[in-house]
């Protein structure tokens, strides 16, 4: 179980490998995103994305689950308030297979409630190419150690 | 955007997008898929939490203003194209900006969900496109309770 005292700034952790189907990107986007580009092979390709590409939602929320994955569910996670950014690098296609890393970028503890600590994280996701595809700038509060 | 080029569009303009209901069946399948932390997905855990009880994963609620988008999208769309008019095609978006949750959003919540075009700009690299900027925002009755900025293409109309 990660407490906040047990990160380090600069500690790198791997997300995925995860493999992206075109059933689940055709329906996240039914229930969130329904344009043409991410529902249907053929209007997808005449598109600007050039081919059936995941929800820029979707991807964000992928990167969330690898990170959840990594360590944020064995963690003394309490939330977050704040995002810096979510990039939309290149397209995420059905048979993607995403891999990529969580760093941590800073720790310091909160002035508020001085039992939670805030963590900045840069996490990234690149395909199996080696393609950037994702990148998610942020902030989660943990629960302290002796708290 | 909303089936106008990106020479007609005007920085100011807000529009009204539509409403979300978070369920407690749509917040636990997003917790469950993408965020199965133990203060989104178990009572006790979110009864010791920051919010007392389950609530909506960040992202779920970022995601909610996307189907309000398209719908509303759809519409003008549809409005203008009725009148024989042309469309322009519908551009890619390239990330969101600055998110920030004020409050927890629960089960039995409804936020109603606006954009502001922001700004706009043509782009050296796709002459045939302009990028706008748009500082959307999701309110439950006026209590504003999401805020997060985003970038999307927008076709021109051209020569």
């Amino acid at each position: 179980m990660h407490h906040f005292e047990d990160f380090n700034v600069g500690q790198v952790f791997k997300l995925g490998p995860r493999k992206i189907t075109a059933e689940e990107i055709k329906s996240f986007a039914a229930e969130f995103d329904p344009q043409p580009f991410h529902l249907n092979e053929d209007a997808a390709n005449s598109s600007v994305l050039g081919g059936l590409s995941a929800s820029g939602f979707h991807t964000g929320a992928i990167l969330l689950r690898l990170i959840c994955d990594a360590f944020l569910t064995n963690s003394s996670i309490l939330g977050s308030s704040n995002m810096e950014s979510l990039s939309w690098l290149k397209p995420v296609r059905a048979g993607d297979e995403l891999s990529g890393t969580c760093e941590v970028t800073a720790l310091r503890a909160s002035v508020s409630r001085p039992t939670m600590g805030i963590m900045n994280f840069t996490a990234r996701l690149h395909d199996q190419h080696g393609t950037d595809k994702v990148e998610l700038i942020g902030t989660f509060f943990f629960g302290r150690k002796s708290a | 955007m909303m089936g106008q080029f990106y020479e007609e569009l005007e920085p100011g303009t807000i529009y009204k997008l539509g409403d979300y209901q978070f369920t407690d069946e749509n917040i636990k399948r997003f917790s469950e898929n993408f965020a199965p932390v133990g203060f989104h997905m178990d009572d006790e855990a979110a009864a010791n939490g920051l919010f007392g009880k389950r609530s909506a994963v960040g992202f779920h609620i970022c995601s909610a203003w996307m189907p309000c988008f398209v719908a509303a999208n759809k519409a003008a769309r549809e409005s203008i194209a009725s009148r024989g008019e042309h469309l322009p095609e519908i551009g890619a978006g390239f990330g969101l900006e600055t998110m920030k949750w004020i409050a927890p959003v629960f089960a039995g919540d409804t936020l109603s969900f606006q954009t502001t075009l922001v700004n706009k700009r043509p782009l050296k690299s796709k002459p045939q496109w302009g990028l706008i900027e748009l500082f959307n925002e999701g309110f439950r009755d006026s209590e504003s309770v999401v805020r997060f900025g985003s970038k999307m293409l927008v076709a021109k109309r051209g020569q």
